[in-house]
């Protein structure tokens, strides 16, 4: 091995080591798994899957729950969450080292791994609870068996690990059903010559899904909704409603959030000056706000390079990554590797920008295609020995180490002092995202250690933050719906003294009615919204 | 024949037969180049025993 491939070796094992000890410690911080992703596996403790009257927000139910069922030991243990995205990175970068090495040599290999570690989106989401990393790992898995499965002369074995590659992604979420279908595809035209074997693989897939198609949150939402994936309403949010339109829009605008300018952090203008361009572009194409899902608009575009889990873009690495994917669309050269990954990679970009509205988290959902891209912006560098090639190597690889180095310092809650805080001061570390919902919860714990006899009634309404109230056992919160706590009431069944809290009192009716029987403590951590703690003064219904 | 007719003979070879596979299982998946099945099917796994006790 060369020293750039030494160098690069060195820093992915101290990157692998940090990012290892941060996923071993840190406890769930994102607003999305503290509401339904991993807040769900603790409300189907109390109440199951189907008829659970604790759940409280449609995507506990809507979305597949296949990866984040895998949390559930972890919500035991109190460590540890985001272990098993960690290990689909650590099993993604596997797969793409071990692929490499057999092409282009170890130098090649450890280059391309740092730059998939400088991809701050994907090692922010490898060391997250999100779902969105199972997809590319499960992707990477399926290519990885058809690689082996293809060299070592079509041992069956290989094929079924494909199989369970697209059962799991296509449970991890539901896009996953999008491209595990093509995937499967994909899988049943290679086979097309062998129809026995082809009938067996259908078989085989028909039995993944059934146990890792997250089946049974499509038949409680058919159930609950009428409709398999979520109430009608709120599925087109999600989705691109605008068509072509909308879709060369998303398309347009992923590849302007794929220019670093320097992280959002620093509040620097050239991110300005980069979204009115972008809005100017989509204006002067008469594609101005097409594409856009949930409420999301072209006057608040911002793209992120941000610390934040869900919101950060994928750095300078993904600037190169994105420019070799579409370089790949004004050269043919389908022979060689670079730009079969590259079309691969605008294959899934484009599918992403036509069937998702776009939402200023949507860098996640390109984690597999910006891996790509990478990948093959390594494959150029090493497809041919030049000097000009050479000294290449060394700015794309010192650029991948400067960021990889640089993803946990720009972030508020990855540095080093993040890991000091997941230890010595975890409860306000893990509200770092809501510090409102650790005010509450601080609040709950002084009043249940003033009162350990009475009940906490905690009133959630629509997408309450609900995770780090309920997994508090010191607080030992009794959760309830607004509809249920309405019956509670009138049938006299909240005691005097009893402590209610609402989560978001200005839109709930019962406001008045348990008002008339409190004293409330009404706070705001967060400078906008208010949170009120009541204390029941008389029994209810009096 | 159910392994509870079986002889005291036949279950001990069912049990060495067991163990053997299970060693097997166990190397195959210690195995470097197989991390990410290891990886993939431990997660498999784990969703799956998981899920059927959420889910009653």
């Amino acid at each position: 091995m060369r020293p750039l491939g030494r160098m690069a070796r060195a820093f992915v094992c101290l990157i692998f080591a940090y990012w290892g000890v941060y996923a071993l410690v840190a406890p769930v911080t994102n607003i999305d798994s503290q509401m339904y992703n991993i807040a769900r596996l603790e409300l189907a403790m109390r109440g199951g899957l189907f008829n659970n009257g604790y759940f409280t927000s449609i995507y506990q139910v809507m979305y597949p729950w296949t990866f984040d069922a895998v949390h559930l030991p972890f919500l035991y243990l109190g460590w540890g969450y985001a272990l098993p995205s960690f290990l689909c990175l650590v099993g993604t970068c596997y797969v793409v080292f071990t692929m490499m090495r057999a092409r282009f040599g170890p130098d090649a290999a450890w280059v391309t791994v740092v730059a998939l570690l400088g991809l701050t989106c994907l090692v922010y989401q490898g060391t997250s609870t999100k779902n969105d990393i199972p997809l590319l790992f499960a992707g990477a898995t399926w290519v990885y068996a058809r690689w082996r499965w293809r060299r070592e002369g079509g041992a069956s074995v290989h094929l079924v690990w494909m199989i369970l590659a697209i059962g799991f992604m296509a449970g991890s979420k539901t896009t996953g059903v999008l491209y595990g279908f093509n995937l499967a595809l994909w899988m049943l035209w290679e086979l097309r010559g062998n129809r026995r074997l082809a009938l067996q693989i259908i078989a085989g897939l028909v039995g993944a899904c059934i146990l890792w198609g997250s089946v049974e949150t499509y038949i409680e939402s058919k159930h609950r909704f009428g409709h398999l994936l979520g109430p009608p309403p709120g599925v087109r949010e999600l989705t691109n409603r605008d068509g072509v339109r909308g879709g060369i829009a998303n398309l347009t605008r992923y590849i302007a959030g794929s220019i670093y300018v320097g992280p959002t952090t620093f509040h620097s203008g050239l991110h300005s000056i980069l979204a009115e361009t972008e809005i100017r572009v989509l204006s002067r194409l008469g594609l101005a706000d097409a594409g856009y899902g949930l409420e999301s608009r072209d006057r608040y575009l911002i793209f992120f390079q941000s610390g934040f889990e869900e919101l950060s873009g994928f750095g300078p690495i993904g600037t190169m990554a994105m420019a070799t994917i579409l370089f790949a669309c004004l050269r043919w050269r389908p022979q060689r590797m670079w730009w079969q990954l590259a079309a691969a990679a605008f294959l899934g970009l484009a599918l992403t920008s036509f069937t998702i509205g776009y939402c200023v988290w949507s860098n996640r959902y390109l984690l597999s295609w910006y891996a790509l891209g990478t990948t093959a912006a390594t494959c150029i560098l090493w497809e041919r020995e030049t000097p000009f090639r050479r000294v290449l190597r060394w700015v794309f690889a010192s650029i991948a180490i400067t960021s990889a180095v640089a993803a946990p310092l720009l972030s508020f809650n990855r540095g080093p002092g993040a890991i000091v805080a997941s230890i010595y001061d975890r409860d306000r570390f893990e509200t770092c995202n809501d510090p409102m919902v650790g005010e509450i919860r601080t609040r709950l714990r002084r009043l249940r250690a003033e009162k350990p006899a009475r009940h906490i009634f905690f009133v959630a309404t629509t997408n309450s933050v609900v995770l780090p109230i309920l997994e508090d056992r010191k607080v030992d919160a009794i959760l309830v719906t607004s509809p249920l706590f309405s019956n509670l009431l009138k049938n006299g069944q909240i005691d005097a003294r009893d402590i209610v809290i609402e989560d978001d009192p200005i839109d709930s009716p019962l406001l008045t009615k348990i008002e008339d029987v409190s004293s409330p403590d009404i706070f705001s951590a967060n400078g906008t919204r208010t949170q009120g703690i009541y204390q029941v003064s008389a029994r209810s219904g009096h | 024949m159910g392994v509870a007719s079986a002889r005291p003979g036949d279950l001990d070879l069912r049990m060495e037969f067991a163990s053997i596979r299970f060693r097997r299982l166990l190397k195959a998946a210690t195995k470097v180049e197989n991390l990410p099945y290891t990886i993939l099917g431990a997660l498999a796994l784990i969703s799956l025993v998981a899920r059927l006790i959420l889910i009653f």
